[in-house]
């Protein structure tokens, strides 16, 4: 078990958004966490990556409980957090961005063109402003900087947020080639088709709460979710 | 490399010098002082363009900073009387930088606040700031209180001012090419994804603000023995404001730009002298029409260089 969170709870304010919600993640596993907007699922994550303090309940990532370790030091046992809207450094080029993804270690010299192997638009690019790039190509940007912290856990906040289909099937193929080297993934979308598809288990979230816990396949195949989340009436 | 590098900055040190000593026999001392002036301007809009400019932290008391490494180095120099040694070009010197150095200690303790606060908050915390320490410098008996502090050795001379400016230039500028200086970019780019990078975002928002003080503290000094005379009307809110203006004219986050904006902030109202009563209504025109032109600033967030490695290659 890379990851287990018992009972979290989270409030804004007075206002809960998560309500003890216990979940876990196994070494080599991509897990979606799939739900409405406002379910709490960004909430979620925020609270693993240590980037909002929970109210109660407890993360435990690598056999320590890390709810009250500030991120930046989340980052460096092994943890990269994908954050919502991509959150590239738009003023710095690919480079630079890149750069500042290996900040916790050093770079060796192969790093880079594994990156730019894994996405050959990134070397195509290398020297351009990265707020000039396209969507796609700038979450490819964010999802190359988070995996040059060499993470054990990979935390992604909807990465289909607002590209074209096949530039999404693009990005989850390549999600996929990457928990196949050995990157546990976690995954929040909304786009629950795509994220199950290759997903192997699922979290269905409601409202702060876990409403279905199952194999991606149970989940594609059930019929209150399929209702909900996958457009089927 | 290295050893292209001292030479190249024993020739500036050498240029400096010569100059310094061209100018003092053949130059106008109106025109000297305003090229002087424009000297500490410089090296204020590059301190300053640390904090705003790079960190992104919105600061409105940098006239406070001044103020400290003015006061604190002329104290030593003019009102404790310590030895004769802080009367000499060396010890006034050693002055300015312990006044440099308490000036960043205060932005130490302005820089905590900035931890929980942003933008606008974060302005009126940091405007309070350099107004308390107007205020307390106004009531300080020893310092002169409003009669203000005399007879500070008039010790700044080009040749320590632009000494300075190639100090600080050089100090930043490879404090901003290192991983710590695009670390501070990151912050402004996004805390978020910063801190998600494994970026300590307060630790380099503090740093940000002691260094950006520091050399505050040191134009302050500056200021203070090149005039000989400070007073607390010397650091009011106005000073902290045309030291942002400078910033925001050369461009956020560009050095060059900001040397071009201390140039042009303090040169214009001497060069509008012509026009006599109405030259307080023409500079800021000037700077309403620079804005219009070009909203990002001269350079923008890059430095001249670039700009013209860009143009070269497209």
């Amino acid at each position: 078990m890379i990851l287990s969170v018992k009972n979290l709870s989270v409030n804004y304010g007075l206002i809960p958004a998560i309500r003890n919600l216990s979940m876990e993640v196994s070494v080599g596993e991509t897990v979606a966490l799939i739900g409405a907007n406002g379910a709490g699922k960004t909430t979620i994550l925020r609270a693993i990556s240590g980037l909002i303090k929970p109210a109660s309940g407890s993360v435990v990532f690598d056999g320590q409980d890390i709810a009250n370790v500030r991120p930046h030091l989340i980052v460096r046992r092994g943890m990269s957090h994908v954050p919502e809207r991509r959150g590239i450094f738009a003023n710095l080029t690919v480079y630079e961005n890149l750069l500042m993804g290996a900040y916790t270690r050093k770079l060796l010299p192969g790093d880079l063109d594994e990156v730019y192997a894994l996405f050959p638009r990134l070397g195509e690019r290398r020297k351009q402003v990265a707020g000039t790039l396209s969507g796609g190509e700038q979450q490819m940007l964010a999802i190359s900087r988070a995996l040059l912290s060499r993470p054990k856990l990979m935390l992604l906040d909807e990465p289909s947020l607002g590209l074209a289909p096949q530039i999404t099937k693009t990005i989850f193929e390549t999600i996929q080639r990457i928990n196949k080297s050995g990157t546990t993934v976690l995954l929040v979308e909304q786009n629950a088709q795509a994220a199950l598809k290759i997903a192997q288990r699922g979290y269905v979230l409601e409202v702060g709460e876990i409403t279905h816990s199952d194999s991606s396949q149970a989940l594609l195949n059930n019929d209150a979710v399929r209702k909900a989340y996958l457009g089927d009436h | 490399m290295k050893r292209f590098q001292t030479l190249v900055l024993i020739a500036v040190v050498a240029l400096l010098w010569g100059l310094n000593y061209l100018f003092e026999e053949n130059l106008n001392p109106y025109v000297l002082r305003v090229i002087i002036n424009c000297g500490i301007g410089m090296i204020l809009a590059m301190s300053l363009n640390l904090v705003n400019g790079c960190a992104g932290q919105f600061s409105l008391g940098h006239a406070g900073f001044m103020g400290v490494g003015a006061y604190i180095s002329a104290t030593i120099t003019s009102v404790l009387n310590l030895s004769p040694f802080f009367q000499t070009d060396l010890g006034v010197g050693c002055a300015i930088v312990i006044g440099g150095i308490v000036a960043s200690i205060a932005g130490y303790l302005v820089g905590l606040p900035s931890l929980r606060l942003k933008g606008d908050y974060l302005a009126i915390v940091t405007l309070g700031f350099g107004e308390i320490i107007r205020i307390c410098f106004l009531n300080i008996e020893a310092v002169g209180g409003a009669r203000g502090l005399s007879g500070i050795p008039p010790k700044s001379n080009f040749f320590w001012v632009y000494l300075w400016v190639v100090v600080t230039f050089i100090a930043l500028l490879r404090l901003l090419r290192s991983s710590y200086g695009r670390a501070i970019l990151s912050v402004r780019e996004n805390e978020i994804a910063a801190e998600s990078m494994g970026i300590d975002i307060s630790h380099y928002k503090v740093v940000a603000f002691v260094v950006s003080s520091f050399f505050a503290g040191i134009a302050g000094g500056l200021f203070a023995h090149f005039q000989s005379f400070i007073d607390p009307n010397s650091f009011v809110f106005n000073k902290s404001v045309e030291a942002v203006i400078m910033v925001v004219i050369g461009g956020m986050g560009s050095l060059s730009g900001a040397i071009l904006g201390g140039v042009i902030v303090t040169l214009l109202p001497e060069v509008l002298r012509v026009f006599e009563q109405y030259r307080m209504v023409i500079f800021p025109l000037i700077l309403i029409v620079l804005m219009l032109v070009r909203p990002m600033g001269l350079f923008g967030h890059k430095e001249i260089w670039e700009l013209f490695r860009r143009k070269a290659s497209s």
